[in-house]
């Protein structure tokens, strides 16, 4: 009941908006056939000159730069992490392996090295 | 004494009235279908502005409100000739060709387009006589009680050919030309609503010291 009321209350508004609406159309309908002159001229020119209306303007063009060099910076950033990260690990499994023959038995030692492996920071 | 409460409405004069009432409240809840279904394309047609805008504001070529609607309106345009095209082109073609013919014929009267007998559109539909609609007294209601005379049935007619290439030509150039207007209202308004509202901060989601990492951890 409350919905249908909610309805009736919105049939309503629309209502008394309508004319206002028409009104507003009406005035883009004559702005925008002026506006679409207008840009028929420039196109015209444009043509003849041998550009279009619908190029990229030059905002376009630098959005289209700074994209590309959004996704280089972003995929040398992955590589500059996946290389820290591999030479860590590289790093500490040469230290393990220094370690091992000395303190862990050989049998042990291949343990060890996943252990930190997983755990790269060795804080545990 | 209040002179309303002297009124006696009889049972008829109370079944009209909420028959009426009835009529007017479905009146009103079709109106505000209506007009939620144009606000829902409106704000589908809006949508390209935002195909357009996305990327310029992303990678922060655009980066004040001002800048933002000097370039919106720019594509708005754009986006209306690319749109008008079309339409623009059909109203031209209707338009030239019935002031061609109107000149031909040396009669400059329209009306012809509505004469269903012989040369106007009307003459491959049909047309009721509405006014001799016959009515029939319903519960004390007199109400529309069948389907009024047929005034004329669909039919070619030879003298009518001009008004068959005038008025689809126009009509449909004029609707698609009123659709594209509906759609560059809908853009305007996005692009000033969005304008303020991309660049907005809002103070009631910060958290304080959240845009600096902790490095003494």
């Amino acid at each position: 009941m409350l919905e249908f009321l909610k309805r009736c209350g919105l049939g309503i508004l629309y209502l008394i908006a309508a004319p206002f609406a028409v009104v507003l159309l009406a005035l883009f309908a004559v702005f925008g056939l002026i506006v679409f002159l207008f840009m028929l001229v420039k196109s015209l020119i444009l043509f003849f000159g041998g550009r279009s209306v619908f190029d990229d303007l030059p905002e376009d063009i630098e959005a289209k730069r700074r994209l590309g060099t959004l996704v280089d910076t972003r995929e040398k950033k992955t590589e500059h992490v996946d290389k820290t990260v591999s030479d860590e690990i590289h790093e500490e499994t040469h230290e393990v392996e220094r370690a091992a023959p000395q303190e862990v038995p050989e049998d042990d030692s291949d343990d060890a090295g996943h252990g930190n492996t997983a755990n790269p920071g060795g804080e545990a | 004494m209040n002179p309303l409460w002297l009124i006696k409405l009889t049972e008829e004069d109370t079944r009209i009235l909420i028959a009426i009432f009835i009529i007017v409240l479905l009146v009103f809840v079709i109106i505000s279908y209506i007009g939620s279904l144009i606000r829902r394309i409106m704000k589908f047609q809006a949508k390209d502005l935002d195909t357009s805008m996305h990327d310029l504001v992303s990678t922060g070529v655009v980066d004040t409100p001002r800048y933002f609607r000097r370039i919106a309106i720019k594509k708005n345009n754009r986006l209306l000739f690319k749109h008008m095209r079309i339409p623009f082109l059909l109203l031209f073609v209707s338009i030239t060709f019935m002031v061609i013919y109107l000149s031909w014929i040396e009669n400059y009267d329209l009306a012809f387009l509505w004469d269903y007998q012989s040369k106007g559109i009307t003459t491959l539909f049909f047309i009721f006589d509405w006014p001799n609609q016959p009515h029939a007294l319903f519960f004390g209601l007199n109400l529309p009680s069948g389907w009024p005379p047929v005034l004329n049935t669909p039919h070619l007619e030879w003298e009518a050919w001009p008004s068959y290439i005038f008025a689809p030509l126009f009509s449909v150039g004029a609707v698609w030309f009123l659709i594209s207007i509906q759609a560059y209202v809908a853009r305007t308004w996005r692009l000033w609503t969005m304008s303020k509202a991309v660049f907005q901060k809002d103070l009631e989601k910060v958290v304080p010291g959240s845009d600096f990492k902790r490095t003494d951890k």
